[in-house]
């Protein structure tokens, strides 16, 4: 334990350089090939109508929530303009399709997931095979700093030696350190254009992404029955003169500030 | 706003004391300022961000220098600078050939220049591709208004709103149109969109009520009573010091008196007459008083109020 371990030059030459050059160089193909796949998706079209739909809901809940800074005649009108029963804008049934529908109907839509898919994990995959086959069972240097034994299995992938110290670490485990932590020195080269593998990983989980990607279609959900919740809530709203006594308040405002002292000048 | 302007103040005069050394980061740290605060300072940046451009170019990152250059071509647009403003548009469609804000920035030259239809047919061909963008819809508006066709410019700003709902910019500018169309019962209904967007905005207050004001008294004083309550309303959360809302009571107050007896139950316009003689009894130069006073005393307000108000004081 208190002798250290000579690691072979050999190790440095040929394991050390080619792994951090073939992890390197992948990370650049994947980045351009995300870019050749991607680069018609980023510019999704949006649909003037959406956006008309979806502004019309921040409206009608901006309409609920300040009413009554507004004359009952306005508040009435914007009612009758957004929930009225033939012609308001929630009775319409909405032109946004819902994440099934546009799944179905656009066939973009799997091809880009899919694209997305091939770009993530196949390389992963491969490369992971390559780097196990290749470089496995080499240890690479040591920590400079003591850990606990709970480590091994972070640091010493693929070598099973129980008696080895934690602070050795191996090929394996230098290679899963370098995949998440080369995308800063990625960022430095390609700037906003880096691939943000958290951010794919929580988009495929599901827990929510960008309103662009496929997956935030499918977070949103049906917008015909937003529609009608949005509807239901304004026939709820009942107008209330906030402003009511406004008057008073107002008279009393200015007979305190008449009474004050004069200010200096 | 007080702040931002001293701000932007003390920016200026620091300008003024650096030597050349530290000139060029300076003139940065001002040109920064006045795109964070977006305040429309365009002389000064006009000759400033020149100054910057020309003499310190290389010390600018890529991000930073097309930053500025659009902020002074735009700039440049506004004081009619349009040989600077030229060139810089032309560098920025040159490295920037595909994008909208470039093509916005081509736009408003040929619009400087008078060129209206050019700028229009440059719309029109941004307009196929990307059917959504803001900036050139927007654009489209300031070109009919700047033509003097406020029906056409009302035209486009509502087929605007009527997507972009909640941009509350947009609802001032098209009542501000309606209200140059005269077309008061319009205005009012923008107007009131804008208090929905900014219930707590002095300004959308008073606004709201100068409209229902010029509209004239209404059906039994309807419009007059709702101006009266946001005048007060606008008094209330100013805490008086809002001129134009005293006024605007005095005056609402006048039209109500027109119609009936009694339009002051509450006693609120003498009292913003007593507010308006005090203030231009402390803040003023001393012959606007007379002039004030007998205004108010025109619209029936002062008499009584004015001197009770202004006695105390002497």
């Amino acid at each position: 334990m208190t002798h250290d371990i000579v690691l072979d030059r050999d190790v440095r030459d040929w394991v050390l350089v080619p792994l951090t050059a073939s992890i390197f160089l992948m990370m650049l193909i994947r980045q351009y090939a995300t870019q050749v796949l991607m680069g018609g998706a980023s510019a999704a079209k949006v649909e003037l109508k959406e956006v008309r739909e979806k502004q019309a809901l921040a409206r009608s809940q901006l309409l609920r929530a300040a009413a009554g800074f507004i004359p009952e005649s306005g508040f009435r009108q914007r009612r009758a303009y957004f929930a009225a029963k033939e012609t308001g804008v929630f009775s319409q049934k909405s032109e946004q399709k819902s994440a099934q529908e546009q799944m179905i109907t656009n066939p973009d839509m799997m091809s880009n997931m899919m694209k997305q898919n091939l770009s993530g994990i196949v390389p992963q995959i491969a490369m992971g095979a390559f780097v196990s086959y290749f470089f496995s069972g080499f240890i690479l240097g040591k920590i400079p700093f003591p850990l606990s034994p709970s480590f091994r299995l972070m640091l010493q992938r693929g070598v099973d030696l129980p008696a080895l110290d934690v602070t050795y670490f191996t090929s394996l485990s230098y290679y899963i350190l370098l995949l998440f932590g080369l995308r800063g020195l990625l960022t430095l080269i390609f700037r906003d254009a880096t691939i943000d593998e958290t951010q794919m990983y929580r988009q495929q989980m599901g827990l929510g992404g960008g309103p662009g990607g496929p997956m935030g279609a499918m977070a949103n959900p049906d917008p015909n029955k937003a529609f009608e919740a949005e509807r239901a809530a304004l026939d709820l709203t009942e107008h209330s003169w906030k402003l009511e006594g406004i008057e008073v308040a107002a008279v009393d405002t200015l007979r305190a500030r008449l009474r004050a002292p004069p200010r200096l000048k | 706003m007080g702040s931002t302007k001293k701000q932007l103040e003390q920016d200026l005069a620091e300008l003024e004391h650096v030597g050349t050394s530290g000139r060029a980061e300076a003139l940065r740290s001002y040109l920064r300022l006045v795109r964070e605060l977006k305040v429309r300072d365009s002389e000064n940046v006009t000759v400033l961000g020149e100054e910057l451009l020309r003499k310190h170019r290389a010390r600018l990152g890529a991000e930073e220098l097309w930053l500025t250059m659009e902020q002074v071509a735009t700039a440049a647009l506004d004081c009619r600078a349009l040989p600077l403003a030229a060139s810089i548009v032309t560098q920025i469609c040159e490295k920037f050939p595909e994008s909208l804000r470039a093509a916005r920035m081509m736009e408003m030259l040929l619009e400087a220049r008078g060129k209206y239809e050019d700028a229009s047919k440059l719309i029109q061909k941004h307009l196929e591709d990307a059917p959504d963008c803001q900036m050139l819809l927007k654009r489209q508006v300031a070109l009919e208004k700047s033509q003097g066709n406020v029906g056409a410019a009302i035209e486009a700003l509502r087929k605007y709103v009527d997507v972009f709902q909640t941009d509350r910019e947009a609802w001032e500018e098209l009542g501000s149109l309606y209200v140059q169309a005269q077309m008061y019962a319009q205005a009012a209904a923008c107007y009131e969109e804008v208090l929905l967007h900014a219930p707590a905005s002095i300004a959308a207050y008073v606004q709201l009520a100068d409209v229902l004001y010029t509209a004239g008294p209404g059906p039994a004083g309807a419009n007059s009573r709702a101006a009266r309550t946001h005048y007060a309303a606008a008094v209330e959360l100013s805490g008086g010091t809002n001129a134009r809302a005293l006024y605007g009571l005095c005056a609402v107050t006048a039209q109500l008196g027109g119609l009936r007896g009694a339009a002051d139950p509450d006693g609120l316009a003498a009292a913003a007459a007593a507010t308006l003689v005090q203030r231009y009894a402390e803040e003023a130069p001393a012959h606007l008083l007379p002039l004030a006073q007998e205004m108010l005393r025109a619209q029936g307000l002062t008499g009584k109020a004015g001197k009770t108000a202004a006695s105390p004081r002497k």
